[in-house]
C-alpha cells in the first residue's frame, strides 16, 4: 500500500563551519577568480582610445564611443530578441516533452529522453557545424529565427530536466482527484500540472536565456549580415578593433548581472537565489 | 437556487433508494497484471446510503477495486453499474464520485475554499452559488474559519476534512475513501472515524471505504467485505463477520482466533457435530453460505478467545477439551491465558473479576464453549 506522506519539515542542512582559517584560504581563490573580471571596470573609464591598465587619464570616452555606435545597441537588441525566442521555443517544446513523455508509457522512453539531452554532452563546435549545414539547406542561416532555433536546441535539455524534476515530485493522486472532481485534460493541466511545474519552467527559462544570450560558437557559425548577436560582436571587436568601448560594454553587462543578483536576493533571499543560479531549480531540490 | 440542496438530495435518495438507482453494482470484476490475478471474480453491491468497507491486507485487491470503480484502472473483465447503467469506459470526470485519497491530494497552490469549490468550478456552477455551497460544506466539517488558508497551513486532520468537504460538495453518487485515515496518528484517527461516520449519516451518502485497519472497518462500516488475494472472502455486517467468520483467513485477519482441526460427523448446514483432535465430540454452528464439508470430511472450527472459558469438571458443556495451563498475562481489564490442548496452544481471554484465580502453570484445566460460539469454517479450495 501507499506510504503515508512525508512530513513537511525537512531537516535543515547543517551549516558549514565558517572559521577564520577557511576565510583566509578562500580569499586568494576568490580574488583569483574575480579580479580579472573586475579589471574591466577601471579600464573602461579611460580618456584615451587605447586599452590600457591603469588608464593614463580618466574619462568617459569609452562610454561616449559606445553610445555613439548604433551597432552595439542593435546587436544587444538583436540578442535579446534571439534569446527571448529561444526561451519561448525551449520552454514550449521541452515543457510539453517532459509532461508528455512519461504519459506515453512506451518502450524506449529512456532513449528519447537521452536524445533530448544530447546537446548537453555534444561539443558545441560539432553541434554548430551540423546546424550550419542543415540551416544552409533550409536557408535560415543568418536569420534571427535560425539563431533562436539553434539556441533553443541548447536550451531544451535545461528546461526538460528542471520540469522533469518538478514532475517527479508531483503526487499522482492530485491528477486523479482533479479528474474525479470533473476536470478534463485541459483543466488537469491548468490546475495541477502548470502550478506544479511553473517554478521549474521559470528557472529553466532563465537558464535558457543565459545560455542563449551568452552563446558565441553557434552564433558565430550561423550569423550573417544584419544577424549578429551581442557576444559575436564582442568577440569580433576584440579580435579586430580592440577599443575601450569593449571595456565599457563589459562593465555595463557586469553591472546588469550584479543588479539582477541583488534584486534576486532582495526578492527571494540569499539561499534561494544562490540555488536558483547554481542549480536552475526552484528552491534547492537538487538533481 | 433557494432550496436547501441537502433536502433535495435526500429526497432524491429517498426515491432512488426504492429502485436501487443509486446502488453501485460490481459484478464478476477481474484484473490481471501479467500472469498474476490482482482481482478475481469480485461481486458486491454498494447500496444507496450504505457504508461499505473493503478490508484486507496489502495486495488483496481492495485498492484495485476502488481504482476500477473510480475509473483510474480498467478491469480485464466484469462490470460496474450505477443503477442499471454500466460505467466501464466512462472517464473518471463523468462518474460523479467523490474520492478522498490517503495523501488527501489537496491542490497546494489553492486556498482551502478554492479546493472545496474545485468540483463546482469544473461543473461551471456560478461563482455566487459555488461560494455559498463551498462555505456551507466547510461549516459542516468545522473549518469555516480556515477558508482562506492554504492546505500547507493546516494539520493532517484538518486537511483530511478539507478533502472530505471537497469530495462531498459535488453531491457525489458515492464517496470513495482510499485509506483516508492512514496518515493520521492513532488518537486522532479514532476521533476522525466517529466524525466521518457522523457526516456520512447526516448526508446519507453511500461510502465505499478501503482500509487494512480492522478496527477502523469495525467502527465505521454498515457492512464489510474482507478481501484476500484478489477475492472477497466474506461480506457481512461487522458483527457477523467477527462472530461468524466463514474462512480461516477471515477468522485470523479479524481479531484473534483459535482454529481447531476437526472431523465432521454430521452437518445439516446450520449445526454440525464434530470430533476434535483428542477424540471428544462437540456441537458447533455453521453459517457459511458455501463450502463446509459434509459428514466424514475434515474441517476447521474457529472459537474466539473470549468465548472459551475455564470449566469445572462437573460442568455440562456442548464443547469441552482438557489441556495444560501454560501462562497468563494480566492486561488490566482482561486476562490472556495460554493453554496447551488439542496439540496446539489455545488462547483464552477472560475478564478480570474477583472469582477468577489463575491456575498454576502445568495444572490440568478444562476448557468449554457453547455450540453457538464454535464456527465450522468453509473448506479451503
Amino acid at each position: 500500500m501507499r506510504k503515508p506522506p512525508k512530513p513537511a519539515l525537512v531537516a535543515r542542512r547543517r551549516r558549514a563551519a565558517t572559521t577564520p582559517l577557511v576565510v583566509i584560504l578562500a580569499m586568494p581563490a576568490l580574488l583569483f577568480l574575480v579580479l580579472p573580471i573586475l579589471l574591466v571596470i577601471p579600464m573602461s573609464f579611460t580618456a584615451g582610445h587605447v586599452v590600457e591598465f591603469p588608464p593614463s587619464a580618466w574619462g568617459l570616452t569609452a562610454y561616449r564611443e559606445l553610445f555613439a555606435d548604433e551597432g552595439w545597441r542593435e546587436t544587444i537588441m538583436f540578442s535579446l530578441k534571439v534569446s527571448a525566442l529561444a526561451v519561448f521555443l525551449s520552454v514550449l517544446t521541452a515543457g510539453l516533452a517532459a509532461i508528455g513523455l512519461p504519459r506515453l508509457r512506451m518502450r524506449g522512453e529512456g532513449l528519447v529522453a537521452a536524445v533530448i539531452l544530447i546537446p548537453l554532452a555534444m561539443p558545441v563546435v560539432t553541434l554548430a557545424l551540423g546546424i550550419f549545414q542543415f540551416f544552409n539547406q533550409l536557408q535560415i542561416n543568418g536569420t534571427l529565427v535560425g539563431i533562436a532555433i539553434a539556441h533553443s536546441v541548447l536550451g531544451v535539455p535545461y528546461v526538460f530536466l528542471t520540469v522533469r524534476a518538478a514532475l517527479s515530485k508531483l503526487d499522482l493522486a492530485l491528477v486523479r482527484s482533479a479528474m474525479s472532481l470533473g476536470a478534463g485534460t485541459w483543466s488537469v493541466f491548468r490546475w495541477v500540472y502548470l502550478p506544479a511545474i511553473l517554478p521549474a519552467l521559470l528557472s529553466g527559462a532563465l537558464l535558457v536565456f543565459v545560455v542563449s544570450f551568452d552563446e558565441v560558437v553557434i552564433a558565430l557559425f550561423i550569423s550573417g549580415p544584419g544577424a549578429i548577436t551581442f557576444p559575436v560582436k564582442l568577440f569580433t571587436e576584440v579580435q579586430f578593433n580592440l577599443s575601450p568601448a569593449i571595456m565599457a560594454v563589459s562593465t555595463l553587462l557586469l553591472a546588469a548581472v550584479v543588479l539582477s543578483v541583488v534584486v534576486g536576493i532582495l526578492l527571494f533571499g540569499v539561499r534561494r537565489t544562490v540555488y536558483r543560479i547554481a542549480l536552475g531549480d526552484g528552491g534547492g531540490a537538487g538533481r | 437556487m433557494t432550496v436547501d440542496d441537502s433536502k433535495v438530495t435526500s429526497a432524491a435518495r429517498a426515491t432512488g433508494a426504492a429502485d436501487g438507482a443509486r446502488d453501485i453494482n460490481v459484478t464478476g470484476l477481474g484484473k490481471r497484471y501479467g500472469a498474476a490475478h490482482a482481482l478475481h471474480d469480485v461481486n458486491f453491491t454498494l447500496r444507496d446510503g450504505e457504508f461499505l468497507t473493503l478490508l484486507g491486507p496489502s495486495g488483496s485487491g481492495k485498492t484495485t477495486t476502488l481504482g476500477i470503480i473510480a475509473g483510474f484502472v480498467d478491469p480485464d473483465y466484469g462490470d460496474v453499474q450505477v443503477g442499471a447503467r454500466s460505467i466501464i469506459g466512462m472517464p473518471p470526470r463523468r462518474r460523479n464520485l467523490g474520492i478522498v485519497f490517503q495523501s488527501y491530494a489537496l491542490f497546494p497552490h489553492l486556498s482551502v475554499a478554492a479546493n472545496v469549490e474545485f468540483g463546482l468550478r469544473m461543473r461551471k456552477v456560478p461563482a455566487a452559488e459555488r461560494e455559498r455551497r463551498g462555505k456551507r460544506m466547510l461549516e459542516r466539517v468545522g473549518l469555516a474559519d480556515f477558508a482562506q488558508r492554504t492546505p500547507a497551513q493546516l494539520s493532517g486532520g484538518q486537511q483530511q476534512r478539507v478533502a472530505l468537504a471537497r469530495a462531498l460538495v459535488i453531491n457525489p453518487t458515492a464517496l470513495l475513501l482510499d485509506e483516508p485515515l492512514g496518515a493520521l496518528d492513532r488518537r486522532l484517527r479514532q476521533q476522525v472515524e466517529i466524525e466521518l461516520k457522523g457526516i456520512q449519516r447526516e448526508t446519507g451518502v453511500s461510502v465505499l471505504h478501503v482500509t487494512h485497519d480492522q478496527e477502523e472497518a469495525m467502527i465505521m462500516s454498515d457492512r464489510m467485505a474482507v478481501m484476500n488475494a484478489g477475492r472477497i472472502e466474506q461480506i457481512d455486517t461487522p458483527t457477523n463477520v467477527y462472530k461468524y467468520p466463514s474462512t480461516r483467513f477471515v477468522a485470523n485477519f479479524l481479531g484473534e482466533a483459535n482454529l481447531l482441526d476437526v472431523n465432521v460427523r454430521e452437518n445439516d448446514g446450520a449445526r454440525a457435530i464434530v470430533n476434535y483432535a483428542d477424540g471428544s465430540s462437540g456441537a458447533v454452528h455453521v453459517s457459511s453460505a458455501h463450502g463446509t464439508g459434509g459428514s466424514g470430511s475434515q474441517g476447521t472450527v474457529c472459537v474466539r478467545p473470549e468465548r472459551m472459558h475455564f470449566a469445572s469438571d462437573d460442568e455440562v458443556a456442548e464443547n469441552a477439551v482438557c489441556g495444560t495451563f501454560v501462562s497468563c498475562l494480566y492486561l488490566g481489564a482482561s486476562l490472556r491465558c495460554i493453554v496447551q490442548a488439542l496439540g496446539q496452544e489455545l488462547i483464552v481471554t477472560c475478564s478480570d473479576h474477583a472469582a477468577f484465580t489463575s491456575p498454576e502453570p502445568g495444572a490440568l484445566v478444562r476448557l468449554a464453549w457453547d455450540a453457538a460460539d464454535g464456527q465450522l469454517l468453509a473448506n479451503e479450495s
